[in-house]
């Protein structure tokens, strides 16, 4: 079920060509590794960008987010089967 | 010239999407919500749901009660705008010219360049291909191809999910005879309940009907519909870049509760208000007609509309007409759902600019209260009125047809 957090994170991404794409966080005290982004969109939140992700991980689906202005990572919500 | 139109329809469209978003969703009966609100609906089912007879506009009550493994999920606008921005972007490499028909459907006029893709049908299946591997693998389009917008729009509506279907002046006859009234863009249900009136109960019997009757009972639009039962149809497809401006801008909300206060309900109008006016200057319309909709606990609808002798695209100026407005409908009953309404609209560069000083200090003001918003985000700065009020952000798009 989905379960929202809010919460800073700390998160290792390639940011190439354009493009961002999201590889690991850590999260209370555990490295999640992302296996694939499913989705990705962006929304504006006044005059920053914030890119959202829909990133697998081993055994759930983590909506991770970046603000183009503050250059934070937060994790949004996740969904564990 | 015999035109070559594609329609493509995005199936199941919010539910596919969060599906795509979420594998450990797919293949499950899911439906997407509105919001929290207890009374709201299912905007859209999964072709999982619907096999369950979970209809779109269903509420949740009645979704839940015939599909208990239902999962609901609450939308999120601003995703489904992002991915038709997206497949939007995927269209117009075949064609430009497109036009948006909602959020999860276009025309496609691939006359002019059809040959340059190995032809329609090819072009359909680029789309699919493109669609798959750019935005997701569960995301899915029924295509439909004819000589015009109407056929194609029938012809789409044919195979779901994933289908492509072609009519063609040859099989067009058998195609149409064999459709139901209902399937036709544009034959809703108040319409086929006038057309059965009529004794007009199948397409050869509209086909059949004399002008003059279906005149009678609808106007010009009795015309229209028996062109429809011919398949004929000639409207263009118009690029969306080229889609004349917004001629009104509404915005409504169901309420969490039904509401018998005058205070609470002047929230709400204060609310949609600002909505509107902050959206029209968006746009850089102005207005001269206000109209005011309450939904009662009954169901029975009131509306109200006022003409104004001056432009504007002020909140307060909406509130203050829409509260008159109020007070003339005077309700009886609890309000269970509230819209207000801006039309007569103008795009400012043909609205006379105001000499008086008070005017120009006012647009002063609402010039740096968009900046404030625009720069910290919707609503930073609102009215006190409203201070405790929650506000969902306009989705630029959504009901628009542009992205």
């Amino acid at each position: 079920m989905y379960q929202k957090v809010d919460q800073k994170i700390r998160v290792l991404a390639d940011f190439y060509n354009g493009s961002i794409q999201p590889r690991k966080f850590r999260w209370d005290n555990k490295t999640y590794v992302v296996k694939r982004v499913h989705l990705s969109h962006q929304e504006r939140e006044g005059s920053a960008i914030n890119y959202n992700f829909a990133a697998e991980t081993e055994g759930g689906i983590y909506k991770i987010s970046f603000n183009s202005e503050s250059l934070f990572w937060t994790l949004k919500e996740y969904f564990l089967e | 010239m015999t035109r070559t139109i594609l329609h493509i329809d995005m199936n199941s469209y919010f539910a596919t999407v969060e599906q795509q978003a979420n594998p450990y969703l797919r293949g499950k009966p899911i439906g997407v919500r509105g919001s929290a609100n207890k009374r709201t609906i299912v905007a859209a089912a999964s072709v999982e749901a619907k096999k369950f007879g979970v209809k779109t506009a269903m509420s949740v009550q009645e979704a839940k009660e015939t599909c208990p493994e239902i999962i609901l999920i609450v939308g999120e606008p601003r995703k489904y705008s992002q991915v038709t921005k997206k497949f939007i972007e995927i269209f117009e490499r075949y064609t430009d010219k497109v036009e948006i028909f909602s959020i999860d459907e276009a025309f496609l006029d691939v006359t002019g360049t059809m040959h340059l893709f190995g032809g329609a049908k090819k072009i359909a299946s680029c789309i699919k291909n493109d669609l798959r591997r750019e935005i997701g693998p569960w995301l899915t389009c029924s295509v439909g191809i004819s000589y015009n917008k109407f056929l194609a729009k029938l012809a789409s509506d044919m195979q779901k999910p994933d289908g492509l279907t072609i009519i063609t002046p040859g099989n067009k006859d058998r195609i149409l005879l064999d459709s139901k009234l209902d399937d036709f863009c544009g034959i809703g249900p108040k319409i086929l309940k006038r057309l059965n009136l009529l004794s007009i109960k199948t397409v050869k019997e509209l086909r059949e009907t004399g002008d003059l009757d279906l005149l009678k009972e609808f106007g010009i639009y009795g015309l229209k519909l028996k062109r429809m039962a011919r398949g004929i149809d000639h409207a263009q497809v118009t690029s969306w870049r080229n889609q004349s401006e917004a001629k009104s801008f509404g915005h409504s909300r169901t309420l969490n509760k039904d509401v018998s206060s005058s205070e609470e309900l002047k929230k709400h109008i204060c609310l949609l208000s600002e909505k509107v006016a902050t959206r029209m200057r968006k746009e850089q319309h102005w207005c001269q007609e206000i109209s005011l909709w309450i939904r009662l606990k009954d169901f029975s609808h009131l509306a109200k509309s006022r003409k104004i002798s001056y432009w504007t695209c002020s909140g307060e100026d909406i509130y203050r007409i829409s509260l008159d407005l109020l007070a003339q409908l005077n309700p009886t009953e609890p309000v269970r759902a509230i819209g207000v309404r801006a039309a007569s609209t103008k795009h400012a560069r043909f609205i006379p600019a105001s000499l008086l000083p008070e005017e120009k200090k006012k647009e002063r003001l609402l010039k740096t209260l968009d900046m404030i918003n625009d720069k910290y985000g919707f609503y930073a700065i609102k009215k006190a009125r409203v201070y405790d009020m929650r506000i969902k952000e306009v989705v630029s798009g959504l009901g628009r047809k542009k992205f």
